[in-house]
């Protein structure tokens, strides 16, 4: 086996003065506020670190819930009758821009979606909702099996159904 | 500052993280989400290899 080339880790001290992906408003949260948000348990950041424990990548995860309007009596019997679906968010997932073409994205939202999952034995949510930032990141999500929310075009939605089957055959 | 000032930057701020920690689905939308939580997709082939190739790539525990 070769080595381990990535790995990810919660963010703390690590080194994000050179991280950038291209989109400001991701870069600079990532700089500005990403630690903060951390400290505060709003957000939770995740970094994806290479061989040299650069950051290559990170993404964030938080609470989230999801409201919806009236159901047919019939569906609505099958759901819980709870005001609010816990679910989680994935806000932001970005690449650095040296790093681009390896596909990193699609290993960064895999270590979201296994982590949400692994989380489910001791929060409970329905599936993952992602943000998309432009439409190159909207076209990856739903490219990954994503379901698009026609009213939201910047969220999609996947199932934690979907999620488990997916990682629990690995 | 008066409390109506104070109770309705209060309000303006529960308001903004309500929006921030909270989606509020159309009927439209809510069908979707619904049929996509009750009839949970099989992962189709794009998913099942990228997740072999993330559990391939990267070693845990």
């Amino acid at each position: 086996m070769s080595p381990i080339p990535y790995s990810f880790e919660p963010l703390a001290d690590h080194d994000k003065t050179n991280f950038t992906c291209g989109v400001a408003e991701l870069d600079e949260y990532f700089r500005r506020q990403a630690s903060q948000d951390a400290k505060r348990k709003v957000t939770a950041p995740f970094v994806m670190l290479d061989h040299e424990r650069q950051v290559v990548g990170y993404y964030t995860l938080s609470a989230y819930g999801i409201r919806i309007t009236e159901l047919p009596p019939a569906v609505a019997k099958k759901l819980p009758k709870y005001p609010l679906i816990p679910a989680t968010l994935l806000g932001r997932l970005a690449v650095s821009r040296d790093h681009r073409g390896q596909k990193l994205g699609r290993l960064l939202l895999m270590d979201a979606l296994y982590r949400s999952w692994k989380n489910t034995r001791v929060i409970a949510s329905i599936g993952v909702v992602a943000e998309a930032y432009d439409e190159s990141a909207r076209s990856f999500y739903l490219h990954h099996e994503f379901v698009p929310l026609l009213e939201h075009p910047r969220k999609c939605f996947i199932a934690m159904g979907t999620i488990e089957k997916a990682f629990a055959r690995m | 500052m008066t409390d109506f000032v104070l109770h309705s930057a209060e309000a303006a701020a529960e308001r903004t993280i309500e929006e921030r920690a909270m989606l509020i689905l159309s009927a439209r939308e809510t069908e979707t989400f619904v049929d996509a939580i009750l009839h949970a997709a099989e992962p189709g082939p794009v998913l099942r290899s990228a997740a072999r190739h993330y559990k391939n790539t990267i070693a845990r525990q």
